[in-house]
């Protein structure tokens, strides 16, 4: 949306462009919930997406893609603005719904490597370091169908695909503790408010109490 | 009781096709079968069509080695009737016949599976491969979103198709010409393939037509394992093993069906071929030259080998249909190719549901090997390994009592 506001800000496009990129525009503002007027745009947030074009260009081409791209604006982001939470949405494996096997492992792998460019950007970063906790989870899990080559889909309602982990890890968590009993994915978000000292009023899970030291 | 037996031996025949029909090596097997019981279905319709009397049909069939050989329907291991000789005398000669008389038709199918699936995979190859291939290429660049080259892998996806559909025009009939004249080599004789196709463009629409539709419960049994733990609740709670057991049954199952349907698309090309050939002698298009191993000697005892009257026709309608025979030609193969489009269509949408890895796209049952087992080596291994863990608990120290 932002690259769009400039493009259309900057001028010198034809009119078929112009309509083109306004039509998108308001397409991509109606699904955005934080436009409603209640929240104003930062500064610092309208900076860092124009550096980043100031950088990468307006193709698309340059910049990292895929996962690679989450990673590397996450890495970025905590250089520029210093975020107190941040969810890096991950979605590479779930490419796999119709696919190939290997790119769901690729993906893994893809995401295995963003964790470590993130926790080595945690660690170089003094704003971060020794005071940051990970949270890592999937949304969901996926079905287990074994009379498929590629069984990577979630869409059946199976018992694994309603079957995930989650991995806590930072000051002030339970070191190699394992919660061995079945838990509610909505618990994470009262878990991540207890670690931040933050009230979660509206969350429906209890806190994970067993993951902290 | 004779009608019995004859029922017997049949269902037989089906059994031991669908079994064969589960694994590679034995599926070049019913490749050979099914050339051996196209090369009948031509003599038959040849006999049909020759001008011989009853009687000397009949004594042909008896005096002569290639209708002997095909008195019956192909036998999987044993000799066929019609060519067993009289009892040996000394032991050697009686262990060569005896021998001879289990296995002699093992050994043809061998062989003549094992030509027939070489020259399907001489035409077939590079489309499957551009494929597979385009398939990957496609996922690729989704998976990488290589934006930029998003052409690659629907480009190279049409080109196999697009070969696929111009060898189609050509594959059954050279199938059906090679299992007729018993020569591999007539595989290659595209003049006379491509006359007997072009010449005959509604039967190649027909047989187009035939294997899209008996292609159809194929690619829905094989698109059925998606669902499979919703359509029997049981499967989840069942050990690797038996869950194996559970699709061994199922793809038997599936094995029958494509069993029948793989003969019943070589019955219909052989008869095409068949009658098409002797309408091209008949006409004089193609000559006794052009014939070549068994069928050049079966025509020639059945007298169908040489030009018939031609036709007298009007001149003015001569000219009308000599004109208009391209026209109508190019309109039907059209047709055709555009039917075996369907089939393609079968292959991508089943591909997409239930991806069966390289073999979805380099192997179609229909076309080249009959192989209808389908269960993952992911699911074979974790059960053997399931098996060993079982092993090893039982055998050991602490659980043994």
């Amino acid at each position: 949306m932002h690259l769009l506001r400039r493009q259309l800000q900057h001028g010198g496009l034809s009119e078929e462009e112009t309509k083109k990129k306004t039509e998108n525009l308001q397409k991509l503002e109606s699904l955005d919930y934080r436009l409603d007027g209640s929240i104003a745009p930062l500064p610092q947030i309208e900076k860092f997406w124009d550096d980043w074009r100031a950088f990468y260009g307006d193709t698309g081409f340059v910049n990292a893609r895929g996962d690679r791209l989450l990673t590397q604006i996450a890495i970025t982001a905590m250089d520029k603005l210093r975020p107190r939470l941040m969810v890096i949405n991950y979605n590479d494996p779930d490419y796999v719904h119709w696919g190939n096997p290997s790119h769901y492992t690729r993906g893994i792998a893809v995401i295995d490597q963003g964790l470590r460019e993130l926790t080595t950007a945690v660690e170089a970063n003094e704003f971060y370091r020794g005071n940051t906790v990970f949270v890592i989870v999937p949304d969901c899990g996926r079905d287990s169908n074994r009379a498929l080559a590629v069984p990577f889909q979630h869409h059946f309602a199976s018992k694994s695909a309603h079957e995930i982990f989650a991995l806590v890890t930072g000051p002030g968590i339970a070191r190699g503790t394992v919660i061995d009993r079945e838990a509610q994915q909505v618990s994470i978000a009262s878990t991540i408010g207890r670690v931040m000292n933050a009230p979660t009023e509206f969350a429906e899970g209890p806190v994970l109490e067993e993951a902290f030291a | 009781m004779q009608k019995v037996i004859k029922a017997l031996v049949a269902l037989w025949k089906i059994f031991a096709g669908a079994v064969f029909c589960q694994f590679f090596p034995t599926s070049i097997l019913v490749v050979g079968w099914s050339y051996r019981a196209m090369q009948r279905r031509a003599l038959r319709i040849w006999q049909a069509h020759s001008p011989l009397a009853q009687a000397e049909l009949d004594t042909l069939s008896r005096s002569d080695a290639l209708f002997r050989r095909h008195a019956e329907w192909p036998n999987w291991f044993v000799q066929p009737r019609g060519l067993r000789t009289a009892p040996a005398k000394g032991v050697a000669a009686r262990v060569r016949r005896w021998s001879r008389t289990v296995s002699a038709s093992l050994g043809q199918n061998i062989r003549m599976g094992l030509l027939g699936i070489l020259n399907t995979s001489v035409a077939m190859a590079l489309p499957a491969v551009l494929w597979e291939l385009g398939w990957y290429a496609g996922w690729d660049n989704s998976f990488n979103k290589g934006y930029e080259q998003y052409y690659v892998g629907i480009a190279v996806s049409w080109i196999g198709i697009l070969m696929f559909l111009a060898v189609m025009l050509y594959l059954p009939m050279a199938q059906a010409r090679q299992a007729v004249t018993g020569d591999w080599r007539a595989f290659y004789h595209l003049r006379t393939v491509w006359a007997v196709t072009r010449n005959a463009p509604l039967r190649a629409v027909l047989l187009a037509a035939a294997y899209s539709l008996v292609s159809l419960p194929i690619a829905i049994t094989l698109s059925v394992p998606l669902f499979i733990e919703n359509i029997v609740p049981g499967t989840a709670a069942m050990s690797d093993s038996e869950f194996i057991q559970f699709l061994n049954r199922y793809y038997f199952r599936l094995s029958i069906y494509g069993f029948l349907a793989y003969v019943f698309v070589r019955w219909i090309a052989a008869g095409s071929y068949a009658r098409t050939l002797v309408e091209l002698i008949h006409t004089g298009r193609l000559k006794r030259e052009d014939l070549a191993g068994a069928e050049r000697h079966a025509l020639a005892v059945l007298h169908l080998d040489a030009a018939g009257e031609a036709s007298k026709l009007h001149p003015a309608i001569a000219a009308t249909l000599a004109l208009s025979r391209p026209v109508w030609r190019a309109a039907v193969l059209g047709a055709a190719v555009l039917v075996w489009f369907t089939f393609v269509a079968q292959i991508y949408v089943r591909e997409f549901l239930v991806y069966h890895t390289v073999r979805g796209f380099l192997n179609q049952p229909l076309v080249q090997l009959p192989w209808f087992r389908y269960v993952p080596r992911s699911l074979v291994q974790a059960a053997r390994a399931e098996e060993r863990r079982a092993a090893n608990f039982a055998e050991s120290p602490k659980n043994a009592r």
